[in-house]
């Protein structure tokens, strides 16, 4: 039956030959094939349908030759625009060994020779720097990048790593495009939205345990990002139409880096700029801390990134009425306890962060401090507090 | 200068890597007509169809130097880009809701009769109507061989299958068709 199909199929072909070349009518074609006439008949009266429509999706009357001028016309532009490419002196050796097989094959040999040396004396990882995808030393470079990787053991050592990877890739872009060599392209492009996620990645994880470094890192990287944004953007007016996509991808890649490390930026600055200073004092509302309760809110919105929450669960609240918290409630954190004297530098020593002074480990325990303070005859948490250790006391 | 209809496609393609623009225009006078009736079968206007086979073609010219005749043949090379042009046409139609531009497109001069060319989209119109309700492998079948007109051996390299697997698909193909034929 597998069999009989086959031989209907092949008919079928031959007789399709026949009639729509001319060589043969419907009827000479199936009198060739007395027994198939039923199963022929309806394959090639559809195909007879559809070859007399086919003038229907005919080109219209010299668009053909009109637009074969046009074509020429653009691709003698493109020809002008397009940049001369150096030639490289193995290029040059290969180009004129072209036709020549054993000499050809000879030359291989040679140059895996000469790869093999480069590799025993170690001088191909210097000799890989400058390559780009394509190029013969270029898997060198990529594996020396993956060692440099996984022998960087910290976040912030990576995260430098991959953002100047991100930078090898870039330029390696422009090569690229520079030298029309389109198809290793997008390889490139991805490789360089991969290091940039990465970058961005670890530069968050170094957040979580340091913010200063990250604000560090995050800077760098918003530079360079923002550096490679415009020279993408200029890559992605110089490429063919049909390559803009991947650069204009890699432009939104690095916008996104851009953007995601002001955020971070934005998120911890105000952990590591700001200091105790008089302001903090002079501007808190007595509308800050009014409550009583020991499980006070770390008052008004300003402060509550400044200030770790503990450090606002101020003992001298617990007693203070309404009226007086207002200095109580802020001033609290930085008086000094008996706990804190050995250890709190003063005040004029200019700490740039504010979580150090007042730390919860160092915060006394609320047995130790709701003693100290008489909240109700001075309206005050210490009997000494801005003399000694408010910033505003020392000059 | 050579007289570029005596040369072989493998010739023509070689000598438009080394920047021949005439070279390419024979190859784009021999293939355009294809490539413009697999277009305009599944396109609804006639001047995106001429549009977009410009379009495959200065693709080709832009990938001709990574092209190498030990790969696919030419023709499947070309019909390759050229059902991704028409994806890429479909994509962007679909997000932008336009057509594609056609300022430069003489089309007054060259079909005056207007009352020809509404009686011709609407056949048109009706064919893919009839085309777009089979299979698409049944339909790209039906269309490469009887619309471009490529040889068996030329489709089977263009859809990368055998020419024995093209043949059963004609062959199932036309069924199709004529079934719908008697349909309607």
């Amino acid at each position: 039956m597998a069999s009989a199909h086959k031989d209907i199929e092949k008919i079928l072909q031959t007789c399709l030959d026949s009639i729509l070349s001319g060589q043969g009518t419907v009827e000479s074609a199936l009198a060739s094939y007395p027994g198939l006439e039923e199963v022929l008949r309806p394959q090639i009266e559809a195909a007879l349908w559809i070859d007399a429509r086919k003038k229907i999706f005919d080109a219209r009357p010299g668009f053909i030759t009109e637009s074969r001028k046009r074509l020429e016309s653009q691709i003698q532009k493109e020809l002008s625009k397009r940049p001369v490419r150096p030639e490289s002196p193995i290029h040059r050796f290969l180009e004129s060994l072209q036709g020549r097989k054993v000499a050809l094959q000879f030359s291989l040999v040679l140059i895996m020779l000469a790869v093999f040396i480069l590799v025993s004396v170690s001088g191909v990882a210097y000799a890989s720097r400058e390559t780009v995808p394509g190029d013969i030393l270029y898997p060198v470079k990529i594996a020396q990048e993956r060692v440099e990787v996984t022998f960087t053991f910290s976040d912030k050592g990576k995260a430098q790593l991959y953002t100047s990877f991100a930078q090898h890739r870039l330029l390696e872009i422009q090569v690229l495009v520079l030298e029309g060599r389109y198809e290793f392209l997008q390889s490139t492009v991805r490789q360089y939205e991969n290091q940039i996620g990465q970058a961005v990645r670890l530069v968050n994880e170094v957040a979580r345990h340091n913010s200063s470094e990250a604000q560090a890192l995050a800077t760098q990287l918003e530079e360079v990002l923002s550096g490679q944004t415009m020279v993408l953007e200029i890559l992605s007016k110089a490429v063919p139409q049909n390559r803009k996509g991947e650069i204009d991808n890699a432009v939104d890649v690095s916008k996104n880096g851009v953007m995601a490390m002001q955020e971070l930026r934005s998120s911890i600055t105000p952990l590591s700029t700001i200091t105790p200073s008089p302001s903090l004092t002079n501007t808190a509302t007595p509308t800050a801390t009014p409550t009583p309760t020991p499980s006070i809110s770390p008052s008004p919105p300003g402060f509550t990134r400044t200030l770790p929450a503990r450090a606002t669960v101020s003992p001298p609240s617990l007693t203070a009425s309404p009226s007086a918290a207002a200095t109580i409630s802020v001033q609290i954190p930085l008086t000094p306890t008996p706990s804190l004297k050995p250890t709190q530098p003063p005040a004029k020593t200019d700490i740039p962060l504010p979580v150090a002074t007042v730390r919860p480990s160092d915060t006394p325990e609320p047995i130790k401090t709701q003693k100290t303070p008489k909240p109700t005859n001075t309206h005050r948490p210490t009997p000494q507090p801005t003399n000694t250790h408010h910033p505003t006391s020392e000059p | 200068m050579p007289n570029w209809q005596d040369l072989e496609d493998i010739q023509l393609i070689a000598i438009a890597k080394n920047g021949e623009a005439e070279a390419f225009g024979e190859l784009y006078e021999r293939y355009a007509e294809s490539i413009f009736r697999f277009l305009y079968v599944r396109l609804s206007n006639r001047l995106d169809a001429e549009d977009l086979t410009a379009e495959v073609f200065m693709r080709v010219w832009r990938s001709l130097s990574g092209y190498r005749e030990q790969g696919i043949p030419f023709l499947a090379y070309l019909f390759r880009i050229a059902r991704n042009a028409l994806i890429d046409h479909y994509r962007s139609s679909g997000r932008s809701g336009e057509k594609v531009s056609i300022d430069d497109s003489p089309v007054q001069d060259l079909h005056p009769d207007a009352g020809e060319a509404a009686m011709t989209s609407l056949e048109h119109q009706e064919i893919r109507e009839v085309l777009n309700q089979l299979r698409d492998d049944y339909r790209t079948v039906l269309v490469l061989r009887f619309l471009s007109e490529l040889t068996p051996v030329e489709t089977a390299q263009v859809m990368g299958r055998s020419p024995g697997a093209v043949r059963v698909l004609q062959h199932r193909a036309l069924t199709a068709l004529r079934n719908l034929i008697e349909g309607t």
